[in-house]
């Protein structure tokens, strides 16, 4: 409560954007870009699409699985029984 | 400390394991990441044949080599890491597959820009079907490709992507900041052409 966060612009925070998105920002840091969002309607709205985009990529990427002919090849010759092949 | 080397054919398990508690634990930690595997196989080989190989390839290595996999460790980025090594020494033979986009002609600029007036959320991307994506991020060069395909496919951190591409993690940030930022680019243009959005006049 004493002390004031740390200040950064507009440009500091746009570049901190996919850190922020990805988790990898250190706790001072990220709480610092997240006071400039508050305070920013227009980096917020930034920070917001780019989160929607981040999220759409994963998602449309990762719904390919893997042909079942080449996992029971695999789990054949490792001989593996295959119990726990569902992520 | 000896460092013990040992042919690659040999199959050993961790001192006290006996060969089925070793089959158990690659079956438990790394089976699970097979579709992964595949997954990231496919983006890096860029043709189902290939990819195919290369994760099979990938999974047999990782067996025999499941004693040098520390426990702890991220199983993803250790499979991955056996499956960029397998696909740069033995896959990537003919460089030029397909149009690979030029990075450096893209303004670094987020589409939000041009799209703030007309749908600020950015909804036209759900328009867009997997297919086109994935022939999106196909045409990334390759060392932004991985970049982006390690971090939103197979979600691992800055510094295990750094470390699976022995890169510095400066490098894999500004590699994948960019390569979102051109991925985003090529899929505007895509769902301009397709009529999901109107262009907007700068
Ligand atoms: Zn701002």
């Amino acid at each position: 409560m004493t002390s004031e966060p740390m200040q950064v612009d507009c440009k500091e925070a746009a570049k901190r954007l996919n850190e922020l998105i990805d988790g990898e920002l250190t706790p001072e840091v990220e709480e610092t870009i997240e006071h400039h969002l508050k305070d920013c309607a227009r980096c917020m709205a930034v920070f917001e699409f780019e989160e929607a985009f981040c999220r759409f990529v994963k998602i449309k990427a990762k719904r390919q699985t893997a042909p079942e002919g080449l996992k029971e090849r695999i789990l054949k010759e490792l001989g593996l029984s295959g119990n726990s092949c569902n992520e | 400390m000896y460092t013990l080397i040992l042919p690659e054919t040999v199959e050993v398990g961790p001192v006290g394991f006996s060969p089925d508690e070793k089959r158990e634990a690659f079956e438990k930690e790394a089976i699970p990441y097979l579709d992964t595997v595949y997954r990231v196989a496919l983006r890096l080989a860029g043709d189902s044949t290939q990819a195919d190989d290369l994760t099979q390839e990938t999974m047999l290595k990782a067996y025999k080599a499941w004693h040098q996999y520390k426990q702890g460790t991220n199983v993803r980025a250790w499979l991955l890491t056996i499956l960029r090594h397998t696909f740069i020494n033995e896959y990537r033979r003919e460089k030029n597959r397909g149009t690979t986009v030029d990075i450096t002609e893209f303004e670094q600029f987020t589409v939000f820009h041009d799209v703030q007036e007309v749908d600020p959320e950015g909804r036209f991307f759900d328009r867009i079907v997997d297919d086109e994506v994935l022939r999106a991020i196909d045409q990334l060069p390759e060392e932004f490709r991985e970049c982006l395909v390690l971090s939103d496919i197979a979600d691992l951190s800055y510094a295990e992507i750094a470390d699976v591409m022995k890169v510095p993690v400066g490098t894999v940030k500004s590699r994948l900041f960019r390569a979102r930022q051109a991925l985003q680019r090529v899929l505007y243009d895509y769902a301009v052409e397709a009529g999901y959005i109107k262009r907007s006049v700068r």
